[in-house]
């Protein structure tokens, strides 16, 4: 493909990259991208709606899968609203591409700071057992539970 | 065929993961929960599972890791058409102290069904035990 303004035009060799990189990156790039994608600068500073991203289905106001709605649930407790959400059903090749980039074969996926957190069950666990304040925190979020936590 | 053959033949998806975890987990405890019947799907559908495992393999493990875990134990049923798998994986330690396994949320149908409500009553224990529901 070309790139760039007239004059300035680059060639890409797109099939050669992807012949290089391989299905599997390719496959997870989609991914790779929602998660950092142009607020990159956002992320690298810890801030913004970047902070927190979840693959579900469906959206924050009207979540189509019970997992997807216990994640946006438990995330509402925390106080956590303004995060960045993917559909996951408005796009297959995102749904499989994010299961191949975090190795993880279900969704709901929740990520802090690009890192991967884990699915419902394990958000559910870390919200029970107090460790879910404790990373929000980690990532410069004060949960709305946090002060409940230390009057127990 | 006696009855345990014919629930076998009856649900084999069911008997497959109860199988390799048995055998790739070595549990001491063991539930295997076909949730199916609560989701948008066909009526004898084994594609949505709930399983507690309660093994020592997972000492030394947090959540993610024992997860992982169990989805490679159970990465041929995951692509083949199981399609939501809810994990409890505890140490014995941890459930000697322990409740009855945790249950799933209500299916919002997965898009492929018009649903009434947000499900906004789902349980969620929060901080203080108290526990809401629907």
């Amino acid at each position: 493909m070309y790139a760039g303004h007239s004059g300035k035009e680059r060639y890409i060799p797109v099939h050669g990259i992807v012949h290089q990189l391989g299905p599997t990156v390719c496959v997870s790039l989609l991914a790779a991208h929602a998660l950092t994608g142009c607020d990159t600068m956002c992320s690298m500073n810890r801030i913004g709606k970047k902070t927190v991203v979840v693959f579900m289905k469906g959206i924050p106001t009207q979540p189509l899968c019970g997992f997807s709605n216990a994640v946006v649930q438990i995330l509402r407790m925390h106080g956590v609203e303004n995060y960045t959400t993917y559909n996951v059903l408005e796009d297959e090749s995102l749904r499989e591409g994010i299961k191949e980039f975090s190795n993880w074969p279900t969704i709901p996926q929740v990520f802090f700071n690009g890192e991967f957190v884990g699915g419902c069950d394990i958000l559910l666990q870390m919200h029970q057992n107090g460790d879910l304040v404790e990373e929000l925190q980690k990532v410069g979020i004060m949960s709305a539970l946090q002060f409940d936590e230390t009057k127990n | 065929m006696g009855p345990s053959s014919l629930r076998a033949v009856a649900r084999p998806v069911e008997t497959r993961i109860r199988e390799k975890l048995t055998r790739m987990l070595q549990p001491q405890h063991l539930e295997v929960i076909n949730e199916s019947s609560a989701h948008a799907v066909p009526k004898g559908s084994e594609t949505h599972f709930r399983v507690l495992v309660v093994s020592s393999l997972f000492g030394g493990e947090r959540g993610v890791a024992r997860h992982r875990r169990v989805y490679e134990v159970l990465g041929d049923e995951l692509s083949a058409g199981v399609h939501a798998l809810a994990i409890e994986a505890r140490t014995p330690d941890e459930w000697a102290g322990g409740g009855p396994i945790g249950r799933s949320p209500p299916c919002l149908g997965g898009g492929r069904v018009a649903t009434a409500g947000s499900g906004d009553g789902y349980l969620v224990k929060g901080m203080s035990g108290v526990t809401q529901d629907e």
